[in-house]
């Protein structure tokens, strides 16, 4: 595995004196899983805020193996646009942002919506959609741009444990197409089910990632284990 | 008392003053108020995101022609202007003042719908690769329309009473039609018959704003 989609080296991102990560370094390999973990507060969104150009690094190099396929993020709030269906959630940006026709666009978008099996669901107004479905759309909405890869803060915040199943079999469907896949969760079972390598961001610093089974596994490094210790009840996600 | 008020003989001999007033009316109302829109769109988006200067000129033209009253502003376009070698109609400064006074309020109302969006849906349209402008024509101002359809409209309304306003600079509008045949017939039912007008022209206007209102307040 030598082809890295994605790669950041050296970044540092401070709120004021309040320094979030420094030296931070990761690399994406096509139809990767990554799953970063880490206290509230650890900086894991602005990390992903950063890499999707939401916010500026103080320091550090980005770089991705094609430019012209970019990035994509799903918010944890999914942020579809309430005035447009979920169709039209999909085309806006096929259309605005990469010119294509109307027909076109629309074909790229049934196939994106297919794609997270909502493709009879294109005439739905964001209301009329259950959370999962919002979030499925957003995905969707991500996915027709042909990203090489997806960024998701907090997948699973507001989805149940079937929902939650639901979600990881749509990843793997994604990273099976060869899409690399960057989230970021408090959800330890998720990362543990559904990631390929799971690293821990805290203090600052990224641990190396790992196999979800060696990093949940008794010879994960002593930082690893502190934070998985036993008697720490996982965070609450910080937004219900 | 019918007589008097409701004299059906003054009024069919009124009715064609009447109904050019009206139709007067009804034109300037409607030119002001589209300008009005226009201006306070314009207003509003370079009060928000212009650069400094034009945003403090903004926030200085809205406050002095919120604090303006029509009817001065109107008097001094009409009889003032023409000493710096401006002179306008009396159609022409009625709707000049109106609109002048309409985009004021018009851009602190589009103003307040713009910041009722949400940030997060610009960042949503920002991670999708859109421009600036886009994002504002696609995903902001289409939001925002819906939130100020109420008070707009509301807005509208005033624009189209105080278009009688304009009967003060001789302008022969339903209302100015209305007096000038009170005087010819010494008979008050040509003003009865026009407040039955506006009347008839507003009263729908604000009904809809009601239910406007009653839809937006509901959760959807």
């Amino acid at each position: 595995m030598s082809a890295v989609v994605l790669s950041l080296r050296g970044a540092r991102k401070a709120f004021g004196d309040d320094e979030l990560f420094a030296g931070l370094s990761l690399e994406l390999a096509p139809g990767e899983h990554l799953c970063l973990l880490g206290p509230s507060g650890a900086g894991k969104s602005s990390l992903l805020r950063c890499i999707m150009g939401l916010e500026a690094l103080d320091r550090g190099m980005l770089s991705l193996a094609d430019p012209t396929a970019g990035l994509g993020l799903v918010f944890q709030d999914f942020r579809l646009f309430p005035h447009l269906d979920a169709l039209g959630n999909v085309t806006l940006a096929l259309r605005a942002a990469q010119g294509l026709g109307a027909g076109e666009a629309e074909e790229r978008a049934l196939d994106a919506l297919a794609q997270v099996g909502l493709d009879a669901f294109g005439g739905k107004m964001p209301g009329a959609l259950s959370g999962g479905q919002q979030q499925r759309v957003a995905i969707a909405r991500a996915l027709a741009l042909r990203p090489a890869v997806l960024l998701f803060d907090e997948p699973t915040s507001a989805l149940d444990p079937e929902r939650t199943a639901e979600l990881g079999a749509v990843l793997r469907g994604l990273t099976a197409r060869g899409v690399a896949l960057l989230t970021v969760t408090h959800d330890l079972a998720f990362a543990e089910h559904w990631a390929d390598a799971v690293a821990l961001l805290r203090e600052g610093q990224l641990t190396m990632p790992l196999p979800a089974v060696r990093f949940f596994g008794p010879e994960a490094p002593a930082a690893v284990r502190a934070f998985l210790s036993p008697g720490v009840a996982p965070e609450e996600p910080s937004e219900p | 008392m019918l007589e008097t008020f409701f004299n059906g003989e003054v009024l069919l001999r009124a009715w064609p003053l009447l109904w050019e007033g009206l139709l007067l009316t009804l034109q300037l109302g409607a030119l002001s108020i589209v300008l009005g829109w226009l201006g306070g769109l314009a207003l509003a988006l370079l009060g928000l995101y212009g650069p400094a200067p034009l945003r403090a000129f903004v926030r200085a033209y809205v406050d002095v022609f919120r604090a303006l009253p029509v009817l001065v502003l109107l008097i001094l376009v009409y009889y003032a202007l023409p000493f710096v070698g401006l002179s306008l109609s009396a159609f022409a400064s009625a709707t000049l003042a109106l609109a002048a006074v309409s985009s004021a309020y018009t851009s602190e109302i589009v103003r307040a719908g713009i910041e009722a969006v949400p940030e997060g849906q610009s960042e949503a349209g920002r991670v999708l690769g859109l421009s600036f402008p886009q994002i504002l024509r696609l995903i902001v101002l289409p939001q925002a329309f819906r939130l100020v359809i109420p008070p707009l409209t509301g807005n509208s309304i005033n624009v189209l009473k105080d278009t009688a306003l304009a009967s003060v600079v001789a302008m022969p509008d339903l209302l100015k039609q209305a007096t000038q045949a009170q005087a010819l017939e010494a008979n008050p039912t040509p003003l009865i018959a026009a407040a039955g007008l506006y009347l008839l022209i507003l009263l729908p206007l604000v009904a809809m704003v009601r239910r406007l209102e009653r839809r937006l307040g509901r959760p959807s």
